[in-house]
């Protein structure tokens, strides 16, 4: 599905309805250039989820962990990971079965162990400075 | 002199100590019931008050067994930070406990010979685990990284020829560790006894001529995957690589103020409803398609729902004849699902045709579109036939629904 948005608000209302169809289970793969808003659009999930706390981004961290909405969210910035391997050594792959929704930045970092069946994000810059164009489907 | 021991790998955080190597060994376990990773909290403070009830003196501790692995990742990490720490501050030695094998020194209540089983959690239906003939001890199947019914399948020969020459069947099967609950339905030929504290048989087996070394060398065992089984998916992510994606139409977010109206629609409207036909369906309807039921010969009524940008994002619509109608199509775009929209928008053309004097209303629909029958059902059309590869270029059957006064009769009641 692709789905055009016009500016923020757009953004937070898709990032909402989006997270209505989420169950435990579930691995999202956020992928986009720098800007294109992966993190705006993490942060309207958490919000559909009915995440109470800040969503700062993972950069650093590489995982940040919310428990106060409807299922855990385990929002992962994978960015500074070298591959699939650094992933794996670091045990990440236990949050893929801990009953939560992984929402995985920059995802194609470690494409080689996102599973099957897994929902893939990707955004583009529209036509506009805050046009943003989200293509949606399952890997 | 005295030994403490900490178990983290599996479902809930123990510790163990005994005051000699003769004494008696004496658990404490996390009691917090919790499930998921919260019990690897409770450690430091279940060894502390074990230390404490057990009045034991710091200073005498010169062995820390831990479960050294295989089991969870984070599990294996903590139990291994808080024994090398402890080992470190205390002075004492660590004793590496091979996980799987400290089952063998826990207690499971059988008499006689029978196989041991420990199987730890490796997700994706897997599992860390090694066979031992009790009570002999003795290993059958090595450790290692099994798929959990080829596992099962390989207990059981084990069993079986470990039973002997001419038996029929294998000796006992015991399944334990975190593993075994987990995959419980592939292992139905054998006992499952889990128990949860374990720091106890740690503590045994570590007694066992376990091999102390200095808390600098003492390293977590994992079984990681072979680097061969971390598949090249090129092409799946595909990342900046990747082939032209197959280009669909743009979906417009709906408008915030979330407003629908409802009106009729005429051969006006074809285009919108082509347009819209094609967001929702693969084997759309043309515009000559839609024009040919308002110019037919049959009377065709639609019913049409818009958002506050005038844009049409559902509708129903049947064309009738002599007392006789076919609902033709009910389409909802995609971004206006759940609001109820196709269920207004039939419901009127109905009532519309029920006054035109419709008193039969037939349709048909792809046996696999739950949604659509759930609809239909919900309506008053119950389900009179099925025609099989009725759609040819899927091969799929549909099924033929009737609203008719009988339908209508029990939906009165």
């Amino acid at each position: 599905m692709r789905v055009k948005t016009e500016n923020e608000q757009d953004t937070r209302r898709l990032g909402a309805s989006f997270a209505d169809k989420l169950k435990p289970g579930d691995i999202v793969c956020l992928l986009g250039d720098l800007g294109t808003g992966k993190t705006t659009f993490s942060k309207a999930v958490a919000a559909g989820l009915g995440v109470k706390e800040e969503i700062t981004s993972p950069t650093f961290n590489i995982v940040n962990i919310y428990k106060s909405g409807r299922i855990p969210l385990y929002h992962f910035d994978v960015y500074r990971l070298s591959g699939a391997k650094e992933f794996l050594d670091a045990g990440f792959d236990e949050y893929f079965d801990a009953g939560g929704v992984c929402l995985i930045e920059w995802a194609d970092i470690i494409e080689d162990v996102i599973p099957d069946g897994s929902i893939l994000v990707e955004i583009e810059r529209g036509s506009s400075e805050t046009e943003r164009l989200y293509d949606i489907s399952y890997i | 002199m005295s030994i403490l021991a900490v178990e983290t790998t599996g479902r809930a955080a123990s510790a163990a100590f005994a005051a000699d190597r003769k004494a008696e060994i004496i658990e404490k376990a996390d009691e917090s019931g919790g499930s998921g990773m919260n019990h690897l909290q409770h450690l430091m403070p279940i060894v502390s008050e074990l230390l404490r009830e057990q009045g034991a003196d710091r200073n005498d501790i010169d062995c820390v067994a831990v479960s050294a692995g295989p089991g969870s990742f984070t599990g294996i990490r903590i139990g291994m930070a808080a024994a090398k720490t402890l080992a470190q501050v205390l002075g004492a030695d660590i004793v590496e406990v091979m996980t799987l094998e400290s089952f063998i020194y826990d207690e499971y209540g059988k008499e006689g010979s029978y196989l041991l089983c420990p199987m730890m959690d490796a997700r994706r239906h897997t599992v860390y685990a090694a066979a031992w003939l009790m009570p002999e001890k003795k290993k059958v199947i090595i450790e290692g990284d099994y798929e959990v019914s080829k596992f099962a399948e390989m207990a059981y020969e084990a069993g079986k020829s470990a039973a002997g020459d001419g038996s029929a069947d294998s000796l006992p099967l015991v399944y334990t560790g975190d593993g075994a609950e987990k995959y419980a339905e592939d292992l139905s030929s054998g006992d499952i006894i889990e128990n949860t504290q374990h720091a106890a048989a740690v503590l045994r087996a570590a007694l066992d001529g376990g091999r102390r070394i200095s808390y600098k060398e003492a390293e977590p065992v994992y079984l990681k995957k072979a680097e061969a089984e971390i598949k090249r998916k090129e092409g799946k992510l595909g990342l900046r690589k990747r082939k032209k994606k197959e280009e669909g139409p743009e979906l417009k977010m709906p408008p915030a103020d979330g407003r629908i109206e409802y009106r009729d629609l005429s051969v006006s409207d074809t285009a919108g409803l082509a347009d819209l036909d094609r967001i929702c369906f693969k084997h759309f309807w043309s515009e000559d398609s839609f024009k040919g039921d308002f110019e037919g010969q049959r009377a065709a009524v639609y019913r049409g729902a818009f958002n506050s940008r005038g844009e049409l994002v559902g509708f129903a619509g049947l064309v009738h004849i002599a007392g006789e109608a076919e609902v033709n199509r009910v389409a909802v775009h995609p971004l206006y699902r759940n609001k109820g929209i196709a269920g207004r928008c039939l419901k009127d053309i109905l009532d519309q045709a029920g006054q035109a004097g419709v008193e039969t209303t037939l349709l048909e629909v792809r046996e696999a579109n739950r949604s659509a029958i759930s609809l239909y059902k919900n309506s008053g059309f119950r389900v009179i036939s099925k025609r099989k590869n009725y759609y040819k270029e899927t091969g799929e059957n549909a099924l033929i629904m009737k609203l008719g006064e009988e339908e209508k009769k029990d939906e009165g009641r």
